[in-house]
């Protein structure tokens, strides 16, 4: 028994060389909703089609259909007599005569409602894979997946400059053995654990780059699993943390020497109390007490500016001088090469050039019109790279030493050269005072 | 990399007036093989592709230098400046009509005539313009590619191979003939399906042959009769035909239009 056109599971059409119908059968027929064969006959075939596919029709089948003879698969959209549309997949062959001119052209459809549902279901999923692996190839962490033995699966553009190792290199490669050094894989192997069981895990730890040097990472690892919920490997970004480590380094550096210093500064402080109390008295010793604590406060501003790093002594004596103000500052000479004192050195330091400051003030060059004073420093020539820094004064038609010896003097005498581990000189010279230190800087 | 080579530019035949054809969107300047032979014995053709389809290099298309019409038609200025070609008669189908009308107006040196086949100025309804679909048509006619581009991979894509009636086109087809770069078939059809020319049509000073089909889903009949009236210089010439690719249906019937046009001088 022959088939049954009309009986066939899909939709048969045929036509003339220009694309008119000549026979359609009964499943085209219910799928256009069309009750009588005659509403199609003698029309062009795109008539059964909705607007977009006339144009595709026009534009790529009939070209192929032409050029090419045949046109398989091809997923188009027949609008119904009722305007619904019904999608089906089409191929189309063309019969010619011995002389290559064409005598028809004969269509099959076949139901395309779910084959089209699923493939545009991959095309979106194809659409939203296409749209994560753009975010992993652009991102500034590195991502590296890999399968359930470890074997490196992807590797994108920042793994390769965090690791070293090119994408070439690092596919196929097992991981543990690439980047992660010897005394790590325990702990590896504990993550991964912890992974597989569904946990997603954030953790600091240390990876080796392909030039052996090791690097502080924060990895966070979670896992695949495939269309059966099965572990099949999982998915690493690892951030570099140099840069943290090494701030988290300093701030508890800094920690310690802002508590070394704050202790070292209080006991400076209690000792200045009450060696300014003994040597004034009630009456002036609020001033000069407020005095010291500000050449003592510039001081400690200087050596924040600096990060508690060295400071440069001619900034170090600009600054303590300060409080003269330009006109007097202007009757004072700074000379000497750039040298930088170490911290400690310079808070001493520092207070001590405040205080030869105020007593030049007081009694020194400082408190007649005519007065000068020279500062100036120089490395010492017998190589030990020793600073020799002097405090010249000059100017003065009388000079009167000290009577006693005060607090002030401490600063400028003995408690320098503690501090300094140095040596201090004072001289009563006709003209003023002539102050020496040598120290190593 | 030059014009010629960029746009796989062929030159055939001998004769004293040069054309140069410009296939539409869809396919490529394969299109042109039938009319081809019809056309050689009494001119110099000139074929290319239009940047983005067949033999053309991909990575150059831009798609902000393509988003208007005016992107193709400076390549076809670079193309006939390369070639040397002047006073050239340009063919164009249906959105390479357009591109061509642009060539006349900003280049007036290069072109001697023009041959509109298939044109349509723009192809959506406006007011009183039929230009036969409405936006939301063209919107469907992109998913309609999305649908039919899916896999893009061999196992996927619809074979679109095979030539029984003609083996030697076969093999040198099978891998570009309409089927372009899915990202790129987008783009250009949101270029040719949304622009609108008819101003520009306006301004095109020679002489032009519009040939319609009788019967083209693409175009509708008023749309050469616009082109007639709106159009400085142009002749409608109406085949008995159907389809919007008279040059592979009808070439002995589009050849003699365009000969009864060529030597009407």
């Amino acid at each position: 028994m022959p088939p049954d056109p009309d009986r066939v599971p899909a939709g048969m059409v045929t036509c003339d060389p220009a694309g008119r119908v000549t026979y359609l059968n009964g499943r085209m027929l219910a799928w256009l909703e069309a009750e009588d064969a005659a509403d199609y006959l003698g029309r062009p075939f795109y008539a059964m089609l909705a607007p977009a596919g006339r144009i595709y029709f026009e534009t790529h089948l009939r070209p192929m259909l032409m050029i090419e003879g045949r046109v398989s698969e091809i997923s188009l959209e027949l609008a119904a007599a009722s305007g619904a549309r019904h999608r089906i997949y089409l191929s189309a062959d063309v019969e010619t005569d011995g002389d290559g001119a064409v005598r028809a052209i004969h269509a099959v459809c076949f139901e395309g409602t779910e084959r089209h549902a699923y493939e545009r279901e991959l095309l979106l999923r194809r659409r939203k894979a296409e749209a994560y692996e753009a975010i992993v190839a652009a991102s500034s962490d590195a991502i590296v997946n890999v399968d359930a033995r470890l074997t490196i699966l992807s590797w994108n553009a920042a793994a390769e400059r965090l690791l070293g190792h090119t994408r070439r290199e690092a596919i196929g490669k097992t991981l543990p053995t690439l980047i992660v050094p010897e005394d790590r894989r325990g702990e590896l192997d504990a993550l991964l654990r912890r992974v597989a069981a569904g946990e997603a895990v954030t953790v600091e730890t240390v990876r080796r780059r392909k030039d052996g040097t090791e690097i502080p990472v924060e990895a966070g690892i979670s896992r695949i699993r495939n269309e059966r919920g099965e572990f099949i490997g999982s998915v690493g970004i690892l951030r570099d943390i140099t840069e943290r480590k090494r701030s988290e380094r300093i701030i508890e550096t800094l920690n310690r020497e802002v508590l070394h210093r704050s202790k070292n500064l209080l006991s400076v402080v209690g000792g200045m109390a009450s060696m300014t109390f003994r040597h004034t008295g009630p009456d002036r010793f609020i001033n000069v007490f407020s005095e010291r604590l500000t050449s003592l406060a510039n001081n400690l501003t200087l050596l924040v500016e600096r990060n508690w790093g060295e400071v440069a002594l001619d900034r170090l004596i600009t600054q303590q001088l300060a409080h003269l103000g330009p006109e007097a500052m202007a009757r004072v000479v700074l000379d000497g090469p750039a040298v930088s004192i170490a911290p400690d050195k310079a808070e001493a330091l520092g207070m001590a050039m405040f205080e030869l400051s105020t007593n030049a003030v007081k009694y020194g060059a400082l408190s007649v019109p005519t007065g000068r004073i020279l500062i100036h420093w120089r490395r010492m020539e017998d190589g030990s790279g020793n600073l020799s820094l002097t405090w010249r004064e000059s100017g003065l038609s009388e000079v009167t030493p000290p009577s006693r010896e005060g607090f002030g003097s401490l600063l400028t005498g003995r408690m320098l050269e503690i501090s300094l581990s140095g040596k201090v000189e004072a001289t009563y010279a006709p003209g003023g005072l002539s102050w020496h230190c040598a120290f190593s800087p | 990399m030059n014009p010629m080579e960029r746009h796989a530019v062929e030159l055939v035949g001998q004769g004293e007036v040069p054309l140069v054809l410009a296939h539409g969107y869809g396919c490529d300047k394969t299109m042109w093989q039938r009319l081809l032979p019809l056309l050689t014995d009494d001119h110099r053709v000139l074929l290319y592709d239009l940047m983005g389809c067949g033999g053309s290099t991909l990575a150059f298309y831009d798609r902000e230098r393509y988003a208007t019409l005016e992107g193709h038609a400076r390549d076809l200025i670079d193309v006939l400046d390369a070639a040397g070609l002047e006073k050239a008669v340009l063919v164009g189908h249906s959105v390479s009509a357009m591109t061509v009308a642009l060539v006349a107006t900003m280049r007036p040196d290069l072109v001697d005539r023009l041959v509109m086949v298939c044109p349509s100025p723009s192809f959506i309804n406006d007011g009183d313009y039929v230009g036969g679909f409405e936006r939301s048509d063209i919107h469907a006619l992109l998913e309609t590619l999305d649908a039919n581009y899916l896999g893009w991979s061999s196992e996927m894509a619809p074979v679109m191979m095979g030539t029984p009636h003609m083996p030697e086109m076969g093999e040198r087809l099978s891998n570009s003939f309409c089927q372009a770069d899915p990202d790129i078939a987008r783009h250009f059809a949101h270029v040719t399906f949304l622009a609108d020319h008819r101003e520009d049509v306006r301004k095109v000073a020679q002489e032009t042959l519009v040939i319609q089909c009788k019967d083209d889903v693409i175009v509708p009949p008023g749309v050469g009769l616009w082109l007639e009236r709106n159009m400085p210089d142009a002749t409608l010439v109406v085949l008995d035909a159907m389809g919007h690719c008279p040059h592979i249906s009808y070439p002995a019937e589009t050849a003699s239009a365009m000969r009864a046009f060529l030597g009407a001088r």
